[in-house]
């Protein structure tokens, strides 16, 4: 009932927010007029640019670039444009979704948790000196359970399945360096998605079609269980295109060795299409026909796009007339992912799977906002086509995957256990200079598995899989911790950097009653975080936090009550105070999540060092953050429960698991 | 001076001014194009972005936004070099400084070995996301090198401010790739 998820609003730096740019801009009071000139002040100009140009002739200091300069002598220049400022809103040198240094406080000086957390006076007018990272600090980054290779960078997952009793796991990774580049695939088998080894490189750039990267792709099982495996290659002259991999030896459990077809590429970009605009195949599906069909994100001006072609062998493909979808202003579409949920929920479904009872999603990963965006409908086989059932939270302009940092996932499904995983992979928040200098950079998520949820029909569940349980040592229960309005209560633990976390909260119910009605339009990223008290809320737990709460990491919940005393519930993370340091992400971050009649609020949370990923009921809403404390690390890291609203107080109980180590290292005597 | 010289000096000086006048207006293509004017006013310095592209041969003649791209990334490139070059020299001169100087050459490293190529393969190849990482990043790290510089005077900021405002506005024409 009522309204779902937010609808995607507009980034800052999106081309399609920014004003259009004439010759003539004011840009919000930032006055850039050009002066209204008649024909006899220019010539006067033209005067006296002439003489400003004879003495930088005899004085020698005219240089080829001199005509521009000095045609803007009176601060006007002759394209009839002032200095340009950017609107507020697309702000490029700092946008939101930027990495690096943010704008944030500089937040050293000591402050008592009732003034940080009530909004105290802020000190500091910005960033002053850099911070000095130490080598400890950045050890302690690393995280014990997620996946990672040894070093350098990664991004994308690709062409995960599970064959002959193993999990794979491949992924874009550069084995020169910690930022992206020389972009090649990593591999890595797991028994259980959690324990894993890494192998060496599956593919290589070593091919004219794919020698300028080899990118992004899917995994295909095929009913006599062999693998295709369908990826994008940049060629020599850096044009994308489509090429086919298959395991050199079938009977390899390990999938150690792979072969490129030799006819490759498979597919070029079709008319129409950019030839950098085609990339990152899927997994295919069976048609009724009985043939094999894939999808490929791509976009036609700024209108995102998923191509389908037809196949059946791999090789020979034929490019369907219209696409499955499109939606107009969502720029590129990267990673497209199409996969049939059930409405009944349980188990995950094979891809191909069709019929009654199923529904099917489309997600995709917007280039212009990288961020990942599904939509659930209708998929027409015969037409190829597949239709929103709520238009208005199409894909792309409707509900993200996760409300942090998360980025060209993709699902498969898992015949052992009939569920369908997904992959997401999680970039840094820190400075590319960090980034080079610890090492390495991003991490995988923790693979969760996908349902439809059945009570509300609208959304995803996501779930970390049942095996990140098998990680739990020693477990520790708080049951009934009140934290009155304001309260800032320590949960007592062991360590608090390796955790799984699984809360639920109550607000007292007389204070719900009581409280005024209001007509509050929250966001979490335009609130003042932690900070911003309401009534209701906000209340949650403070992660990877230093005793003094110098550093501390608000995961919680924010509660509106609105018209005709209907709750509406925010689930939030603040980044503003997660560290001293001023060259990482500080910013707020979340999104509206459902909470049903009688659902307490409920959260789990896996924090992992440097990665804290949090699922709000039953995880309805996911946020992955990345924190990078300097003094809440190693044994100083603390937890605490906190209530900030102004009015209701809260009931927590929790029960929270030191978690071990996955122990992920190179495969052994390989 | 004879007043005859003086009205051709005056008239001489008076047709050098409207030829230079004309000749840069827009409507002719031999310094700022229009493509060259478009991309420039969505970035944070359109004037340092026009002489940047301008000053290139390759700007006017640039039939897409990639090549400008390109050539923003190769003018960072350059004044990173001689920026690592001027920090080398005054480690040796300038001994007093050696702890910001050795956080500068840090800084400078990272961008001429990680971050410019970064740039340059990620906008060659048509993920420009990367590209934009990669000069956002130069950007702080010219930042970092002169925040460095914290109780003296930093003998690098007009090289320090160049490169930061250069990467800032290579970032904001790869955007326009996306």
């Amino acid at each position: 009932m009522g309204d779902h998820n937010q609808p995607f609003l507009p980034v800052s730096g999106d081309p399609e927010c920014a004003p259009v740019l004439g010759d003539d801009v004011v840009v919000d009071g930032a006055l850039h007029r050009p002066q209204p000139g008649s024909t006899k002040s220019k010539l006067l100009l033209a005067v006296f640019s002439g003489i400003f140009v004879v003495c930088l002739i005899l004085a020698g200091g005219y240089d080829k670039s001199g005509v521009v300069k000095v045609a803007q002598l009176g601060g006007v220049d002759e394209l009839g444009v002032g200095p340009i400022e950017m609107p507020a809103g697309s702000t490029i040198v700092r946008p939101a979704v930027s990495r690096g240094k943010s704008a944030g406080v500089s937040e050293k000086a000591n402050f008592s948790p009732e003034q940080l957390l009530g909004g105290g006076e802020v000190i500091g007018d910005g960033l002053t000196e850099d911070f000095p990272w130490n080598n400890s600090m950045l050890s302690w980054q690393r995280t014990a359970f997620h996946f990672q290779p040894e070093k350098n960078w990664m991004n994308d997952p690709n062409g995960p399945l599970f064959y002959k009793g193993w999990y794979h796991f491949f992924y874009q990774y550069n084995p020169n360096a910690a930022v992206w580049g020389d972009i090649v695939w990593g591999h890595a088998v797991s028994r259980d998605m959690i324990h894993w080894l890494h192998l060496p490189l599956a593919m290589v750039a070593d091919q004219w079609y794919d020698v300028q990267g080899v990118w992004t792709g899917s995994a295909t099982i095929l009913p006599d269980g062999k693998v295709m495996m369908l990826y994008t290659g940049s060629t020599n002259e850096s044009v994308q295109v489509q090429n086919l991999a298959y395991p050199a030896n079938h009977d390899d459990p390990l999938l150690l060795d792979w072969v490129k077809h030799p006819g490759n590429p498979v597919l070029v970009p079709p008319p129409g299409i950019h030839h950098k605009d085609f990339r990152d195949p899927t997994t295919a599906w069976k048609t009724s026909e009985g043939k094999w069909r894939i999808t490929i994100g791509s976009k036609v001006n700024k209108t995102g796009i998923a191509l389908i072609y037809d196949t059946e062998d791999f090789i020979n493909f034929e490019l369907k007339e219209g696409f499955l979808h499109g939606v107009p202003g969502t720029g590129m579409w990267e990673c497209v992912d199409f996969y049939p949920v059930a409405v009944a929920g349980g188990n995950g479904l094979d891809t191909s799977v069709n019929g009654a009872g199923v529904r099917h999603v489309v997600k995709a990963s917007l280039d212009d906002d990288r961020h990942d965006y599904y939509a659930i409908g209708t998929y027409d086989e015969e037409a190829g086509k597949w239709y929103p059932d709520n238009p208005a939270i199409d894909v792309g302009i409707g509900i993200r995957y996760d409300y942090g940092i998360f980025y060209a996932s993709k699902t498969f499904f898992d015949q052992s256990k009939q569920r369908r995983v997904l992959w997401g992979w999680i970039g840094e928040w820190d400075s590319e200079a960090a980034d080079v200098r610890k090492g390495w950079a991003s991490l995988q998520g923790m693979p969760r598995t996908v349902v439809l949820d059945t009570k509300t029909g609208s959304n995803l569940l996501q779930w970390p899989v049942v095996e990140s349980e098998s990680l739990r040592l020693r477990s520790k229960e708080f049951k009934n911790v009140v934290a009155k309005p304001g309260a800032v209560v320590p949960i007592k633990l062991e360590a608090a950097t390796q955790l799984d976390i699984v809360a639920e909260f109550e607000l007292d119910k007389e204070a719900v009653e009581r409280a005024v009605e209001s007509d509050e339009e929250f966001k979490c990223s335009s609130s003042k975080g932690a900070a911003h008290r309401g009534a209701l809320g906000p209340f949650g737990l403070l992660v990877l936090s230093e005793e003094t709460l110098s550093e501390q990491t608000p995961v919680y919940f924010y509660v509106v009550k609105g018209k005709n005393a209907t709750l509406r519930t925010y689930f939030c993370a603040d980044q503003s105070r997660s560290s001293l340091a001023n060259d990482v992400n500080k910013q707020i971050y979340g999104s509206y999540v459902p909470v049903l009649t009688g659902e307490k609020f409920a959260v789990r949370m896996l924090v992992d060092h440097s990665i804290i990923e949090s699922f709000a009921q039953g995880g309805r809403s996911v946020i992955t953050s990345r924190v990078y404390p300097t003094k809440a690390i190693y044994g100083a890291a603390r937890l605490f429960l906190f209530n900030n609203g102004t009015e209701a107080g809260v009931t927590a109980s929790l029960k929270v698991w030191q978690m071990n180590s996955a122990f992920i290292r190179p495969f052994p005597n390989l | 001076m004879t007043t005859p010289k003086l009205a051709n000096l005056t008239a001489a000086f008076i047709s050098i001014s409207i030829f230079l006048f004309l000749s840069s207006s827009p409507a002719d293509g031999a310094t700022a194009t229009s493509l060259i004017t478009g991309t420039c006013k969505q970035t944070p310095d359109f004037n340092l972005c026009v002489s940047t592209l301008t000053a290139d041969p390759r700007g006017p003649k640039a039939a897409g936004v990639q090549t400008l791209a390109l050539i923003i990334i190769d003018a960072v490139k350059a004044k990173a070099t001689t920026a690592y070059a001027d920090i080398k020299r005054l480690l040796k001169t300038a001994p007093e400084l050696e702890g910001p100087l050795k956080s500068c050459a840090q800084q400078y490293n990272v961008i001429l070995t990680a971050e410019i190529p970064e740039a340059e393969e990620a906008v060659s190849g048509g993920v420009a996301k990367f590209g934009e990482d990669g000069m956002r990043g130069s950007a702080s790290d010219a930042d970092l090198c002169e925040d460095g510089f914290v109780k003296v005077k930093s003998p690098l900021t007009v090289e320090n401010k160049v490169v930061s405002g250069l990467a800032a506005v290579g970032a904001a024409v790869i955007r326009q790739l996306e």
